[in-house]
């Protein structure tokens, strides 16, 4: 039996990021549950679960990636006991329709940003460029004049 | 070997789940069956270990030998020479011809093996026999592989003393869901109840997945996401697979396949040692497939010796004056070849572009499969990756050992030390769709979507008052919907008479946890909230052997009355 207790504690610590264990005592109990209690488990409700919002609690993308992972390893049908595979299933489904929604924003926010970026940087060459050459004028018109000083 | 304690299961008839309620839960062993090579191996409580043959062999040959009343399979019969497995009493390469029509290439190009493959080029199953005291025998791929999986499964048995009854096997990316049911069959045929079937590569990610996790245990690794490229390649396939990896979750970003594999590099060096091979051997008499073996063995022989030397003696005498003599070099071997290493190339391109990758992205590359040794594959791959390959794997035992993994988490087995927290998140090898839009494959799941998925698109008609609509389902990445596999069909009934592109017919496509494939399909009108008539549900897939002719006599029959065409609005979801 200690084999129950040592997997308990870990999977606990692991869950405990999510900061949402409260509503799901139940669940995390049956993932932990060896072989010989997870038929006896009765039905946990998982319907009601934003995933959305478990998921970008963290809004880095490594942070959401990792509570992907975490999630998987709890709600996947090939880690949950069979009698329940029906839920799980349609859970994990909801759970990575989430997952691929916020690495859809997260890419499309990049690309924005990259964008805005690339696009700020640019107008600040432009500006230094226009300034320079308002002020100082461009590189040949500054040497053409050192040299006709010369 | 000790006495035989183990009472062998004969209720292979009843394949339900009447599962026993015992505290200790039947761990699934993992097999992986190779087109040329197969191993057993299991999870023994604390680590994954190989199952030994009485020869004390972890790799056995995949054959089956047909001898008076009993065949024996390479697991217990020990071959006095090679010659004796192409004697043409032997069949091998199943794994190959399974699940096949007479009308594909691959089956064609079996043609030249010792064993008789006759095929009648009209979408049928091919007609295969072994050579029984001058006589050629029938039997079928499916027949010969469990066949073979008795012998396993006895060896399996008498090495674990307990009876064996739920495997975990692995199988070629590019295996369709009817080849698919030909393995359940055969296994069933052996007593075996598939728990999973995973494909190769991804085997391969699940061992790594354990090995990174290990590593963040053993000297507090970061534990960050790994990307891991593995390229497959044996006998008979070639697969490769991206794979993100943390906290023991291997994650598949995409997969990519093909069936070439060794068996081509030696088919197309023999047709290089003797270029009329296929008119020379055709009339299969027992003096050919003497003289096949011979050139065979030694071409086998000559491409495992290019691996370490740069060149290699051929001396066949093949009798009636035909001598074969020539030094084969490297370099002529992967001239003769070209085509198949770049086929290989293009996998791991697509699989990187698939996923989404860079060559930079990628952490680790795992090389694995019997192809492994050859230089070019090895120089190939690192030379695309820019890297040197990951040394933590036997390239044999890799896609076993994984297997033997899965087996223990999908049996529910608990580790102490989390050894076993693991899991694959799977993706679909080949997209999975129907015919509409005229004659073109429109895909509902496409290809590497995460499973378990559920997808749906919406069509519609294309005639004025069409009440019928043929909803016909294919897999595969083709756009022309003849070369993708047939998986099934069926009818929907009582389209409410109305002007074409009206009615709403919705195809939903819903893969399960144990990987079975459901069609839900049904009409529902403008504006109204219930079907107009009840849904179908169809679990696929339904075509049987003879599929070749089933298209075909469709579209013979029905030509483009009950078509559909895509309702572009409503594609996206």
């Amino acid at each position: 039996m200690n084999v129950i207790q040592s997997s308990t504690l870990k999977s606990g610590t692991v869950f405990m990021p999510f900061s949402h264990s409260k509503s799901l005592p139940m669940h995390l109990k049956f993932r932990v549950a060896s072989v010989s209690c997870k038929t006896t488990l009765p039905s946990v409700k998982m319907a009601a679960i934003d995933f959305h919002k478990e998921l970008s609690v963290n809004a880095s993308l490594d942070e959401i990636k990792k509570a992907y992972r975490k999630m998987a390893l709890l709600y996947h049908p090939d880690v949950c006991d069979p009698s329940m595979a029906e839920e799980s299933t349609r859970v994990f489904v909801e759970l990575h329709k989430a997952y691929e929604n916020l690495l859809d924003q997260d890419s499309k926010c990049r690309e924005e940003r990259s964008r805005e970026a690339s696009r700020d940087k640019w107008e600040i060459q432009l500006s230094k460029l226009s300034r320079r050459s308002q002020k100082d004028g461009s590189w040949a018109s500054r040497m053409r004049a050192t040299n006709q000083y010369a | 070997m000790a006495e035989q304690a183990y009472t062998v299961a004969s209720d292979s008839e009843t394949m339900g789940e009447e599962k026993s309620s015992s505290t200790v839960p039947e761990i699934a062993i993992g097999i992986d069956i190779g087109t040329s090579q197969c191993s057993v191996a299991v999870w023994s409580g604390s680590q994954v270990e190989l199952l030994r043959n009485t020869r004390n062999q972890k790799l056995m040959k995949s054959y089956v030998t047909f001898k008076d009343e009993v065949p024996a399979g390479g697991v217990s019969n020990q071959l006095a020479h090679e010659y004796e497995m192409l004697s043409g009493a032997a069949i091998f390469n199943m794994k190959r011809l399974i699940g096949r029509v007479d009308t594909d290439p691959i089956v064609h190009a079996s043609k030249s093996l010792p064993f008789l493959v006759q095929t009648l080029d009209i979408g049928v199953r091919p007609f295969i026999a072994a050579l029984v005291n001058n006589m050629w025998r029938s039997t079928t791929p499916e027949e010969v592989l469990a066949i073979f999986l008795v012998e396993l499964r006895v060896m399996a048995e008498m090495q674990l003393k307990r009876p064996i009854r739920n495997v975990v096997l692995t199988i070629p990316v590019t295996f369709s869901r009817f080849q698919l049911t030909r393995i359940e069959r055969a296994c069933a045929m052996a007593g075996l109840h598939v728990l999973r079937l995973m494909p190769e590569p991804t085997a391969v990610a699940l061992l790594y997945a354990q090995q990174q996790q290990q590593n963040v245990h053993e000297n507090m690794g970061s534990g960050s996401e790994k990307i891991a490229l593995i390229f497959n390649m044996g006998a008979g396939f070639c697969d490769t697979a991206i794979t993100a990896t943390a906290g023991g979750v291997s994650q598949i970003r995409s997969l990519a396949g093909s069936t070439l594999g060794g068996e081509d590099l030696l088919q197309n060096t023999m047709h290089h040692l003797l270029p009329d091979m296929d008119n020379y051997f055709s009339r299969h008499g027992i003096d050919e497939i003497r003289k096949m073996g011979l050139l065979r063995v030694a071409t086998q022989d000559a491409i495992h010796k290019l691996s370490t030397q740069p060149s290699v003696e051929i001396d066949i005498d093949l009798g009636n004056g035909r001598k074969i003599y020539k030094v084969l070099n490297r370099m002529e071997f992967e001239e003769v070849n070209q085509h198949v290493f770049e086929k290989c190339a293009s996998l791991i391109n697509q699989c990187l572009s698939d996923a989404k990758l860079e060559v930079d992205d990628v952490n680790d590359v795992i090389l694995v499969g019997g192809c492994s040794n050859i230089p070019m594959i090895r120089n190939m791959v690192m030379g695309i990756c820019k890297k040197d390959v990951y040394s933590g794997m036997n390239p044999l035992e890799a896609a076993v050992r994984g297997a033997a993994l899965e087996g223990a988490v999908a049996s529910g087995v608990n580790d102490p030390f989390g050894s076993l927290d693991l899991l694959t998140i799977q993706t679909t090898p080949l997209s999975i769709g129907i015919r509409a839009d005229g004659n073109n494959f429109v895909p509902i799941i496409p290809k590497n979507t995460t499973m378990p998925a559920r997808k749906d698109v919406v069509f519609t008609t294309v005639h004025d008052n069409q009440v019928e609509a043929l909803i016909i389902i294919y897999e595969g990445d083709e756009k022309a919907v003849e070369k993708n596999q047939l998986l099934g069909y069926f009818k929907i009934m009582g389209i409410p008479p109305a002007p074409k592109g009206v009615p709403e017919i919705n195809v939903c496509m819903d893969i399960d946890a144990s990987n079975s494939l459901r069609v839900l399909a049904g009409v529902i009108m403008p504006g109204e909230q219930n079907p107009s008539a009840p849904f179908m549900e169809v679990r696929m897939p339904t075509v049987d052997d003879g599929h070749g002719w089933c298209a075909e006599a469709l579209n013979r029959t029905y030509g483009s009355t009950l078509d559909l065409v895509t309702v572009q609005k409503k594609v996206q979801r």
